[in-house]
């Protein structure tokens, strides 16, 4: 079946490649800080994860479920 | 006030991983990264590696060094088993920094004349400024749009179409396009 892509979605990744045409000096800035974020948030909460009893072994389990889907 | 890093996490973490991988093999960074160092702004877990064919020996030494760079694979056996039971059977292994779970490196051996040619035709792309080699683009639009097909992938291309519009070669998309079919596809 064909993938159909969301309208609406598509805008946003038209005015976003606009955005990084138009603004060279700025958009790098903006998408560092979003990616960091991203990886600090979920580091943040895989610590805790890992500082609860039986933490450890959660995370693995984790990490199966992530390798086994591909 | 929170201070914003000069460069990202991703970015960091790539560049020292290929550093390492640099010395024992020709490899590709593919798919999303490739998209994501273009600017695409989502989120992601891992960056995509094909790596050449390589002994067991060169293995062994490229896994011991990246153990010893502070990288922890996934799969926590020894460099053998890892290349005998995985690599081998073309399936992918995994590996973050010591002190972070997260983003993760998945490697796999390039399988088939397809992977082999994408490693050939590999590049640098300024654009991204990261200092690694990526399959070309056009060869990431052509799997994204003929192979991967998901949602995520058609807004990859998508992405990669508009920010390279002056760059792309239409004509190597469609003979990529043609190689996908013969060789994943059938």
């Amino acid at each position: 079946m064909e993938t159909k892509l969301d309208p609406s979605r598509l805008e946003q990744i038209e005015r976003w490649a606009k955005y990084i045409k138009d603004n060279p000096e700025t958009w790098r800035e903006q998408h560092t800080r979003f990616l960091n974020d991203q990886f600090e948030m979920a580091n943040a909460a895989l610590k805790r994860i890992e500082a609860m009893p039986g933490g450890k072994e959660k995370i693995a389990k984790l990490k199966t479920i992530k390798s086994s889907r591909r | 006030m929170r201070e914003i890093a000069d460069t990202n996490i991703l970015k960091t973490f790539c560049e020292h991983f290929c550093s390492i991988v640099d010395k024992y093999c020709k490899y590709i960074i593919v798919s999303g990264y490739v998209a994501i160092a273009s600017g695409r702004s989502r989120g992601t877990e891992d960056i995509d590696m094909i790596i050449e064919h390589i002994p067991l020996e060169t293995f062994r030494k490229l896994h011991e060094e990246l153990l010893k760079e502070n990288f922890i694979c996934v799969q926590d056996l020894e460099a053998e088993e890892l290349y005998k039971d995985y690599l081998e059977e073309k399936t992918s292994i995994r590996y973050h920094k010591k002190e972070q779970y997260l983003p993760e490196m998945e490697i796999k051996f390039a399988k088939n004349p397809l992977d082999n040619y994408q490693i050939k035709t590999r590049q640098k792309i300024p654009f991204t400024q990261v200092d690694v080699w990526f399959s070309s683009i056009e060869m990431n639009i052509a799997f994204k749009e003929e192979y991967l097909k998901s949602e995520k992938d058609l807004e990859d291309a998508k992405h990669l179409r508009l920010i390279y519009k002056d760059q792309i070669d239409e004509e190597k998309i469609s003979g990529i396009k043609l190689l996908i079919r013969k060789w994943k596809l059938n």
